[in-house]
């Protein structure tokens, strides 16, 4: 490796922090370096005849590395540590512009504080994550000004306190003397105030995203429902989740994964209610996370699976703070992740994959019928064409002989067997599908209806499938989306082609063997001790109110028994009708009479 | 180790597994809809050489089959909507290897409807045919069976009301509704009739006409021996008798002019010992509708005595059914079958139940309800 490479400075860096009581003998080899990296710069500086733009990119590097390690030589004392601020305010400005501040969105400034005092002090924000008026306005303009606070008190030790308590206007103010975390809090659009002689840095809230608006829900629609979904910005969603539940018990407990991403996660839960093991556990499963980043809530559903392997999503992701309210004030937890608009709901059953807010916003009748639905549009997708194949390939003698004569006559003269007829359905759907996905809205529209109709015609036209074949896939691919969560129609679409297989191996038999196999695997699955199948396995009558069919809201007064809640009572006064029978008649003629 | 005992086991009980479903199938035989002839219906009729049989296979032609589901990836095409193979053997299965040499696909039974029995076939070719099309795997026990003494061809003729004349037979003795008489009879009935000592074998006889199939008769058997045509009167009668009359009508001009309609019945058959002598006893009940009367409201002693007339009409008709039945010495109506289900060991003592069933001693009960509200169906 090139000794002074960016990975190398990096390397000895990090070993420099690490180590808390540097020795005095880094002071004098730090000089040797520094006077080596001078003697290799001149020596770059005479060479000819080589390639100029990597020359002058060596002899930048070796500039900045060079700045750094005068930088740190300045700030070395053998009674201090590397990561501790030293109250050095030109020595922290040193190594500010010699390190992050080699970055253009780092804003370094000098400024001194109080009119009289004139007391030294450096500020540095990250631009654009940032509020700049806060900055202006309520920090350095105060700063400089405020000249009172700074002649009465002289201690440089407890400067940090008088502008914390007298000078600066921000709202949320904190202090840290960790270089490390000061960074940390730098990067995350905080704004740091170095005073001179003061060992302690003050960090001044002044972030301020570039945030997406909130916008409709598009993967969960809803008719009636709240229309508004989360955006990337955690404290957004710890928002939209509070306006929604206002109670002091709604409790968000931070964690911060990705040694480099240091993203924050939420884990909502609600006290009093939610289970606290089950909060706990939560925790500790999050808490082992090792990762260098954290880019999308996603890459933590792995952990807080308990099979991660299954097919079967066991972690529920929504866009929804109605959802993820709801599912809270049930007895769930829900995780938030920073720059993911998806919260994740913990734990989960097969049958809370089917309902939908939008079930609650319409009558229990309404509701029951959609949730069947979705179930009979599951059975149709998924079951179909493995039937088909099951009774044209291997058992045609159980089908109506009036049906079997449609059958045979729609595939007289087709070359290929109803296996073969499926597959190649499937694949132009799911071709046609991936395209519509990817290309934009507008064309992806034109592309689903024209692909469907165009492809749809042409092939039976060209004899290749039946008419038969069109309708079957046709219902197939509705069928197969019905379920309201996205995630679970990817399970159902791979087990498709398992059944598809089994059907045409073994026909009928093959079918209630893949789906006796698939119901053994849901029934297996277990995630943060609820099982997949509750309530239907352990049975549970109480809570299979809200299954398949939705009950009336009157009888819907328990949470669910699987999820253990602290307070299993969620309304008690359905019964009670304070004034069934309100007399308007009687106002009125008191009004009259009156 | 242990590591690698548990994938040990994992393989072994999914090869173990895979090893079951493999073998336990019994799926590896079976075939694409695409490689089979379906054969509709078949009839069985004495070949000339003698001692063997034909069997004649009535089979949807891809022409028929495009115009009849109305959507053909191919095309439409022309031609005749079934055609039939002739197969000539001593046994079943040799005419079926014969008939299907004269096809490339594999001739399939699975989906068979409808068969047919000559009644110029032998006894012994009869119950060799039973016999045997109980065995075949592939044949469903529940096509509709017929007698006939036209050709299978002319049978087969094109009927008008349905593409495929099996599906019109099959349709038509599957629909309870649809008939006068419910004479519809399933091989696995047929089968039963034959093997069941004392009961007689009675199959709808089918004789085209140029108006189409007619369905208004039956062939009597004893055992399996083709005795005789019941006429369609007889026939009604046999019908009343047996419980499986559905939409007859009854005229009284006498009695006020009294038109009764829709005679639904049904008949129970009881035979016993009382005081050391076999007595069988048939008793009808039947339900009707007061479609029409002179007067303006009927009262009550007026149905009573409709009713009576018409309880007397239907015993009357089945006297003369048992009375002809014991004449040819069938036992259409089971009345052996019933003393072999309520006294066995008194049945086990007859040898032969042909020799008692003409000096048996029937009596006849027959009631009737009169709905005075119009019930059509």
């Amino acid at each position: 490796m090139w000794p002074w490479s960016r990975q190398t400075r990096l390397n000895k860096t990090s070993q420099q922090s690490d180590a808390q009581k540097p020795g005095p003998h880094i002071k004098a080899g730090a000089a040797r370096l520094t006077h080596s990296l001078n003697d290799t710069q001149s020596v770059l500086r005479s060479i000819s005849g080589v390639d100029t733009a990597l020359l002058k990119q060596l002899i930048s590097q070796t500039s900045a590395l060079n700045q750094e390690l005068n930088a740190l030589t300045q700030e070395l004392n053998p009674h201090t540590s590397l990561d501790q601020f030293t109250g050095d305010i030109e020595a922290v400005y040193q190594r500010l512009q010699s390190g992050v501040g080699q970055s253009p969105d780092i804003i370094i400034r000098r400024f001194l504080m109080g009119d009289k005092a004139k007391i030294p002090a450096v500020l540095t924000f990250v631009d654009g994550l940032t509020d700049t008026q806060m900055i202006d306005q309520d920090t350095i303009m105060l700063a400089q000004q405020y000249d009172h606070a700074f002649t009465r008190h002289h201690d440089p030790q407890t400067i940090h306190q008088v502008v914390h308590d007298l000078v600066t206007a921000s709202g949320h103010v904190t202090t840290e003397t960790s270089w490390n975390k000061l960074m940390v809090k730098l990067m995350g659009g905080n704004t740091i105030l170095f005073l001179s002689g003061s060992s302690t840095a003050l960090v001044i809230d002044t972030v301020k995203y570039r945030a997406r608006s909130l916008t409709t829900p598009t993967t969960e629609r809803s008719v009636l429902g709240p229309q508004e979904a989360f955006n990337e910005v955690v404290l957004t969603q710890m928002n939209l989740l509070r306006m929604r539940i206002k109670s002091p018990n709604l409790r968000f407990d931070s964690l911060t994964i990705g040694e480099m991403s240091h993203t924050t996660v939420i884990v909502a839960h609600i006290e009093g209610l939610t289970n606290p093991e089950l909060v706990a556990a939560v925790k500790r499963k999050l808490s082992v996370a090792k990762m260098a980043t954290l880019n999308i809530g996603q890459e933590l559903t792995p952990l807080l699976a308990s099979r991660y392997h299954s097919l079967f999503p066991q972690v529920r992701r929504t866009e929804r703070p109605d959802v993820v309210a709801r599912e809270l004030t049930m007895g769930k937890v829900a995780i938030l992740v920073d720059n993911t608009p998806f919260a994740m709901v913990v734990p989960n059953t097969l049958a809370d994959f089917y309902q939908t807010l939008e079930d609650y916003t319409m009558s229990f009748w309404g509701a029951s019928l959609e949730r069947l639905v979705r179930f009979l549009g599951l059975i149709l997708g998924l079951l179909l064409p493995p039937l088909y194949i099951a009774l044209t390939s291997v058992n045609p003698e159980l089908l109506p002989t009036k049906l079997v004569i449609t059958i045979a006559g729609s595939r007289v003269g087709l070359p290929l067997p109803p296996v073969m007829e499926v597959l190649t359905m499937w694949a132009i759907i799911e071709i046609l599908r991936e395209a519509s996905l990817r290309l934009p809205k507008e064309l992806s529209n034109t592309l689903g209806t024209v692909g469907a109709i165009v492809v749809g015609t042409a092939i039976v036209k060209a004899g290749i499938v039946s008419p038969l074949m069109i309708v079957i896939i046709t219902l197939t691919a509705l069928g197969l989306f019905t379920s309201p969560n996205y995630e679970m129609a990817t399970p159902w679409r791979v087990l498709f082609w398992f059944l598809i297989a089994l059907s045409y191996l073994f026909g009928l038999f093959g079918i209630i063997l893949g789906l006796l196999a698939i119901l053994a695997h849901l029934a297996s699955l277990e995630n943060f001790g609820v099982p997949y199948l509750s309530p239907f396995g352990p049975y549970r009558w109480r809570d299979l109110k809200d299954t398949f069919v939705r009950f009336p809201e009157s009888s819907l007064t328990k949470r669910p028994a699987y999820l253990q809640p602290l307070d299993v009572t969620q309304s008690s006064h359905w019964h009670v009708d304070p004034m069934p029978h309100p007399q308007l008649g009687q106002a009125q003629k008191e009004e009259q009479h009156g | 180790m242990g590591n690698r005992r548990r994938w040990w086991r994992i393989t072994v009980v999914a090869v173990m597994t895979a090893l079951l479903t493999w073998s336990l199938t019994g799926c590896w035989d079976d075939k694409s809809l695409d490689t089979r002839t379906l054969v509709l219906a078949m009839g069985f009729y004495p070949a000339r050489q003698p001692g063997q049989i034909a069997v004649y296979f009535a089979i949807p032609t891809p022409a028929g089959l495009t115009s009849d589901s109305g959507s053909s990836s191919s095309g439409g095409a022309s031609g005749p909507p079934i055609i039939i193979l002739k197969g000539v053997g001593h046994s079943i299965g040799q005419a079926f290897s014969a008939a299907q040499a004269s096809t490339n696909r594999d001739l399939y039974l699975g989906h068979t409807i409808f068969l047919l029995f000559s009644t110029k076939l032998s006894p012994k070719a009869l119950r060799r045919l039973v016999n045997a099309l109980d065995r075949i795997g592939t044949l469903d026990k529940t096509p509709f069976v017929a007698a006939t003494s036209a050709p299978f061809a002319s049978v087969m003729g094109t009927i008008p009301q349905e593409h495929f004349p099996p599906l019109y037979y099959e349709e038509l003795f599957s629909c309870t509704t649809c008939q006068q008489l419910m004479l519809g009879v399933r091989f696995w009935e047929m089968s039963d009739r034959l093997w069941t000592p004392g009961v007689d074998l009675v199959l709808p006889l089918l004789r085209p006409t140029k108006q189409g199939p007619a369905v208004d008769e039956v062939a009597l058997y004893r055992g399996t021996r083709y005795v005789m045509t019941l006429t369609p009167k007889e026939t009604a009668a046999y019908a009343i008798a047996a419980g499986l009359s559905r939409k007859t009508s009854i005229f009284f001009p006498r009695l006020w002019d009294t038109n009764l309609d829709f005679v639904a019945d049904k008949a129970h058959v009881a035979t016993r010992i009382m005081h050391g002598r076999l007595q069988a006893t048939l008793a009808i009940h039947a339900t009707a509708t007061l479609e029409s009367i002179a007067t303006p409201t009927e009262t009550a002693a007026q149905v009573a005595a409709i009713s009576q007339k018409a309880a007397a009409l239907l015993a009357d008709q089945a006297v003369s059914f048992v009375r002809l039945s014991q004449r040819h010495d069938v036992d259409a109506l089971g009345f052996g079958r019933s003393l072999a289900w309520s006294a066995p060991a008194i049945f086990s003592r007859y040898r032969h139940w042909h020799q008692i069933y003409p000096h048996l001693n029937v009596s006849v009960r027959a009631a009737i309800t009169i709905n005075r509200l119009g019930d059509v169906r």
